[in-house]
């Protein structure tokens, strides 16, 4: 009887110590990523990914796939989506794909408890919501609202920035009879910069802050979008850079940063750039202000964070860990500190350049908080603006004709 | 000379596996998704020829699409070919230099089109662009015309990034001239023959397979042509600069219509089956020479 | 009088070739001298010369990006492919030009509307089968592909060039008792040297210069190719042109430099005049 029990106990034993070393297996997990190279977050991954590995490099491989290019790592999502194949965990910079790949994203909601829920507000777990289910992990807001040149508003004989639209155009004019172009602006890349200010005309009033908050809108056939969309196509005739039509953010950057154009709308994380001497001279940095949109409106909204979609349970478990990580209060202040991208928690730091503080500030002031048109309209609306923009910029096309080209192409989804 | 049937099996088999792999394959897949509505999420019903109805029907940027693909194919297998060949011929005089020439011709096709589109975009830029500038030197006067983007010169600048960059055609043209035996060009010279008669009675006769299969080349690139277009307009404004490649990659990349884009696969095979067979019939290449 | 007339022909050819080079090369030009200005230099004026000699682009191209490792993998992918197309291709080619069989037309009619498959139709199809076949992130996955994309213009040039060889070459070797392969490999394919080399440089360029099927055929580093470095320069939010454009120059030029060589080749080979057998 002692020999039986001995031997099970030897067994038990045996089983334990082969599950202790089964546990120590590591669990490898894939993870695409298009912040390398020149991509302002580059070197905020490459510190994470080493933290991670310290910590978990044991029982955790992360396999990164490095992906130059953002559009390019969303299309290779969606192949991969359309072959059911999602890698473990990924983000897209707040690109969203969640509307399209709700049926095999990973449902996170298990895996928040009540600590992991204060890593970020309320608004920024709302957008990452479908149908009660979160899917996606958020670690950063999106704060945005317009750059000026002070030297420039000065010699224009501006005292401070525009509170109401028609103030706006009235400085417009000003800073052009002093000999300045106004605006940057763009229409390659979903004309990014251009869209920001036409989401701001919107976003205006109470019924417009909605509409700006309103994923996947199927109607642009609105007043308040086509008296928006006359307003811009003014501003391409007669405020902006010959290069605006076809130009992408680069060159909507560059006429600001050589100090030709006054105002550009973009967001906290180009703050670093005016620091950098290759591209701005040595004061630059101290000419520049920065503004809520007339009628008092920030961008200030959650934005679509980390993804899981593995599937088998370990890889799940691992992936889970992995984001958690990669979302955490200190992963987002490092994120601050490095790139001045607005953290999802209510957290701030002193170790950042001023500009982007005096940007987060600005919401506390705001009327109304709009969400950007790249993270809620449908992807095939953000390309079509691409096309479109040139068109309305040269008259060729109505606001009313612009605005029905993009109820068509949303109504084909 | 009979030849075994194993021997001419022999020969095709491999580049017969080949193709069934990459294109075989794919394609029957291709067809076969072309009847139904296939779209990310998971839909996927049969749907007949609904997609090749509301094709030629109801989609005006479909209509735009085979047009501009249509005309690009049609000056490319006539401008641009007849541009190389007309090259090649004043190479093939030995003229000075003409071996630098050739090989200097044939550099914006040995580099890769996503880098020559950065360029031209930067050529052809409304401010600061080489056009523009050039322009502005010589009247003096600031000129800012949008190239790629005004709605006049959208079509022609997106042509020109490939119609004058010729150096493909060059290469096979001239050697197809200097392929032409000399004994042949000589007898004709003894009998009198001007430059243009022994141009147009002998050599291009003789060379016909060449420059059918340089026709064949061009037009077929630009029934495929793709980087070029979508990284310099994007297709725009409007619908202007749109062909069926890039119509196909939005409608599969960008709207996720799987199925959709695979009627465009088959429609664009069509007309690419007809085109060759179009050509193959002119050039009567199915004739040895000699 | 006629001397004169000829002149001034020659003259205007000269004009013509001449400027029809500078459109060809003058716009890369334009990338190399920008290679060496700093982003600042090349916002304020794209086409001034820069004011000095500078490097930092290059520097902080490499430092960004895994450049070499992927001109390796670039290297060695682009001429396997191109052998393997060279050797298929050449085989079926020479049968579709020369041997009379049933189906002989279609085959090449079938063959040839491989050429009007636009890449991004075939895109998702391949995936798949890739997958399954285990061919998914591996050099010959890539090395298929490329040698198969190649397929439709080789068989034209290869077919052509079989064609215009005269008949009776091969059949004196055939009474000479020669077999079909051999005919194939010592008279055939030395006459055509210079069309296969010709094909040849195609094929390699393409693969070199492919980008679509690199990105989504391939996943890790180890076997990614070239053309995927230069998106380490962009990005929707930042730029930087000089490390965008001294990337540019390192990957273009080497391509160029191998064109060039292999130029070479070729026109060696027809000054042996072996056309003329």
């Amino acid at each position: 009887m002692k020999k039986a029990l001995l031997f099970v106990l030897c067994f038990v034993m045996a089983l334990g110590a082969f599950a202790a070393v089964q546990a120590q297996d590591v669990v490898e997990i894939n993870v695409p990523t298009m912040r390398i190279g020149i991509n302002s977050s580059a070197e905020w991954f490459a510190e994470r990914s080493a933290a991670f590995n310290a910590e978990y490099g044991d029982r955790i491989k992360v396999n990164i796939e490095e992906i130059a290019g953002d559009q390019n790592l969303v299309d290779k999502i969606k192949v991969l989506y359309s072959a059911n194949s999602l890698p473990s965990a990924f983000d897209l910079g707040g690109y969203n794909v969640i509307d399209m790949m709700k049926d095999q994203l990973v449902d996170l909601t298990p895996y928040i408890d009540e600590e992991t829920r204060a890593n970020a507000s309320d608004i920024c777990w709302e957008v990452n919501t479908r149908d009660g289910k979160i899917l996606g992990m958020p670690f950063t807001r999106q704060v945005i609202g317009y750059f000026y040149n002070k030297e420039h508003f000065a010699a224009a004989g501006i005292e401070k920035p525009a509170e109401t639209w028609e103030e706006f155009f009235e400085d417009c004019e000003k800073l052009k009879a002093a000999g300045f172009t106004p605006l940057s602006m763009d229409t390659a890349d979903s004309g990014w910069v251009t869209s920001l200010m036409l989401g701001a005309m919107i976003g205006g009033t109470d019924e417009g802050e909605v509409w700006m908050n309103t994923a996947l809108p199927t109607d642009y056939n609105t007043e308040a979008f086509i008296d928006a969309a006359t307003k811009i196509q003014y501003m391409f005739q007669n405020y902006t850079t010959p290069d605006a039509i076809g130009g992408a953010y680069e060159h909507a950057a560059a006429n600001f940063f050589i100090e030709e154009t006054s105002m550009i709308a973009n967001g906290p994380w180009m703050v670093s750039d005016f620091y950098d001497t290759t591209m701005v001279d040595e004061d630059f940095a101290d000419k520049i202000g920065v503004a809520m949109y007339p009628g008092a409106v920030m961008y200030n909204s959650g934005k679509i964070g980390w993804q899981v979609g593995a599937k088998d349970p370990k890889e799940l478990e691992a992936a889970i860990t992995y984001v958690k990580f990669m979302t955490s209060v200190e992963s987002q202040l490092k994120m601050l500190e490095m790139t001045g991208d607005t953290p999802a928690a209510d957290v701030a730091s002193d170790n950042v350049y001023p500009l982007v503080n005096e940007t987060t500030a600005l919401t506390e002031n705001a009327k109304h908080s709009i969400n950007d048109f790249q993270s809620l309209w449908y992807a095939n609306v953000v390309d079509e603006i691409s096309v479109q923009y040139p068109l309305l910029a040269q008259g060729t096309i109505t606001p009313e004709e612009f605005a029905q080209a993009l109820t068509d192409t949303a109504q084909k989804n | 000379m009979k030849i075994s049937k194993w021997k001419i099996a022999a020969f095709l088999t491999p580049c017969i596996l080949l193709f069934s792999l990459v294109f075989v394959i794919p394609m029957l897949i291709i067809i076969v998704t072309s009847f139904f509505d296939w779209k990310a999420g998971g839909i996927f019903n049969f749907v007949g020829l609904n997609n090749y109805i509301n094709a030629f029907t109801a989609d005006k940027r479909m209509h735009q699409a085979i047009i501009n693909t249509l005309i690009w194919v049609a000056l490319q297998a006539t401008i641009h070919v007849s541009l190389g060949t007309l090259i090649a011929y004043l190479l093939s005089m030995k003229v000075k230099g003409w071996k630098v020439f050739r090989t200097i011709y044939m550099i914006p096709n040995v580099i890769s089109s996503s880098v020559l589109a950065v360029i031209l975009v930067n050529v052809f830029r409304a401010k600061g662009g080489l056009v523009n500038g050039i322009i502005t030197k010589i009247t003096g006067t600031t000129f800012t015309k949008n190239w790629f983007f005004d709605s006049d010169s959208a079509f022609i600048t997106v042509t020109l990034t490939w119609l004058i960059y010729t150096g493909l055609i060059v290469i096979i043209a001239l050697a197809g001239f200097m392929s032409v035996p000399e004994e042949i060009i000589d007898a004709a010279r003894i009998d009198g023959a001007s430059d243009a008669k022994l141009l147009f009675r002998i050599k291009l006769p003789l060379i016909r397979t060449v420059l059918g299969t340089c026709v064949i080349l061009a037009a077929t690139s630009k029934l495929t042509e793709f980087e070029l277009i979508y990284l310099t307009t994007g297709g725009g404004p409007g619908d202007m600069t749109i062909n069926l490649p890039l119509y196909l990659y939005k409608t599969s990349m960008i709207d996720n219509n799987y199925g959709y884009a695979s009627m465009m696969s088959v429609v664009l095979v069509l007309f690419g089956v007809i085109c060759v067979f179009l050509i193959h019939r002119i050039f009567r290449m199915n004739e040895a020479d000699i | 009088m006629l001397s004169k007339k000829s002149k001034l022909w020659v003259t205007v050819t000269m004009i013509f070739l001449i400027l029809m080079a500078l459109i060809s090369i003058g716009p890369l030009f334009w990338v190399v001298m920008s290679s060496f200005k700093t982003t600042k230099e090349t916002m304020r004026d794209a086409f001034a010369l820069p004011n000095s000699w500078n490097f930092d682009g290059y520097r902080v191209a490499l430092d960004i990006s895994p450049i070499f490792k992927f001109y390796g993998n670039s290297l060695v992918i682009a001429l396997s492919s191109t052998l393997l197309n060279l050797v298929v291709v050449s085989m079926a080619a020479y049968a579709l030009a020369r041997f009379r069989f049933k189906g002989n037309e279609q085959l090449t009619l079938l063959f040839s509307s491989s050429l009007l498959i636009p890449v991004s139709a075939l895109l998702m199809p391949i995936y798949r089968i890739w997958m399954t076949l285990k061919l998914f992130d591996t050099r010959l996955g890539l090395i298929l592909v490329y040698a198969a994309l190649g397929l439709p213009e080789s068989l034209f040039l290869f077919k052509a060039y079989f064609q215009s060889i005269p008949k009776e070459l091969e059949e004196a070797a055939y009474l000479d008792g020669a077999g079909v392969f051999r005919t194939f490999l010592t008279i055939i394919c030395p006459l055509a040297k210079s069309g296969l080399a010709t094909g040849a440089i195609l094929q390699f360029l393409k693969s070199w210069n492919e980008f679509i099927f690199a990105l989504v055929l391939t996943k890790s580093t180890e076997v990614r190719t070239l053309p995927l470095a230069l998106n380490y320069f962009t990005s929707q939010f930042t730029f930087n042109y000089a490390a965008m454009f001294a990337g540019i120059t390192m990957a273009v030029l080497p391509s160029i430099l191998i064109y060039v060589l292999l130029q070479e080749q070729v026109t060696s080979s027809m000054i042996a005049g072996s056309l003329k057998g």
